[in-house]
């Protein structure tokens, strides 16, 4: 495309220096983009693990301490209780349905690849 | 990517165009290489700046807008086409993000918020600039928002016609027009102001 013959006008407009940004702009930006994608857990994700340890913690010292009865007979109940569903044919036959399921919406509804999607201008 | 890696690119790099440079920083943080996405903020963290601050006329704003805009980027660059040119993608993401800022200052009322423009330059950016160059950035401050737009995108970021109606998102007709009125009231400005540029 052709363009006009730059005046003087011109030519002072372009001598401008562009402004300078903020001292702290870049780190800030960088802090929002990459930085944060690298952290090592969020702060609910933290929370969660806190809560486990607290309750693993609570639960070896009961044990230790002789008070863990309760919790001996839950865990067992609970283990006899699951071992009991699992064996059950129903059981098994509808999580097998569902594992297959699971696997054709996966392997054989979606591409392997996504598609791009190009950006609103 | 490996020291070795480094050096064995390093000579490539170094004749690429700036193009050439933003695809091949686009790929890199597309393949989780934080560098990649460093190094385009490194080049446009400053124009883009620029651009929401004549726009804006106001430097916390800009740098707020600025921020949003590279988060944005970011987030979007999965969807971002190899085809396509990174700095009007960019420009378009920002120009847009301060658009949406101008348009929220006019949602609130008057009372409520008050002039945001900043009173100029800092005085050490001031002081390195000349009368005639104080003057002439005071009078593109003037002008109304789209030919300030306009001119700070042709003439000050070196801009093409297609580029800028890519980026403002209208016909190139529309743009010529605009820089030409653009011009034109800031030659008025100026003469008003004793300058002859």
């Amino acid at each position: 495309m052709m363009h006009e013959p730059y005046d003087d006008l011109d030519l002072a407009i372009a001598a401008l220096p562009l402004d300078e940004p903020p001292a702290g702009l870049r780190s800030a930006i960088l802090a929002r983009t990459i930085d944060r994608s690298t952290a090592p857990a969020w702060s609910w994700e933290l929370t969660i693990i806190g809560a486990c340890l607290a309750v693993l913690v609570w639960a070896a010292l009961a044990l230790m301490t002789g008070s863990g009865a309760p919790i001996v007979a839950a865990i067992d109940s609970f283990t006899k209780q699951s071992v009991s569903a699992l064996v059950n044919v129903d059981t098994l036959a509808w999580i097998s349905s569902g594992m297959l399921l699971a696997f054709w919406l996966t392997v054989g509804i979606t591409p392997l690849a996504p598609q791009r999607i190009s950006h609103r201008r | 990517m490996g020291v070795s890696a480094v050096l064995l690119e390093a000579p490539r790099i170094a004749t690429l165009d700036p193009a050439q440079l933003d695809r091949l920083d686009v790929a890199r943080t597309l393949r989780g290489d934080p560098n990649g996405f460093t190094g385009l903020v490194e080049r446009y963290e400053r124009p883009i700046y620029h651009l929401t601050y004549r726009m804006l006329r106001n430097a916390d704003e800009a740098a707020d807008v600025t921020q949003e805009c590279f988060f944005k980027a970011y987030r979007a660059l999965a969807s971002f086409k190899p085809e396509a040119k990174f700095s009007t993608w960019i420009y378009a993401i920002a120009y847009h993000a301060a658009i949406d800022r101008i348009n929220k200052r006019k949602r609130l009322s008057n009372d409520e918020m008050p002039d945001r423009a900043d009173p100029g330059a800092g005085p050490e950016q001031q002081a390195v600039l000349s009368d005639q160059a104080r003057r002439l950035r005071g009078a593109i401050d003037a002008l109304p928002e789209k030919y300030r737009t306009v001119i700070t995108l042709f003439h000050i970021q070196g801009k093409r016609y297609e580029e800028i109606a890519e980026v403002l998102s209208l016909p190139i007709g529309t743009v010529k027009t605009h820089l030409f009125r653009a011009k034109e009231q800031l030659r008025i400005l100026l003469e008003n102001d004793g300058v002859t540029p």
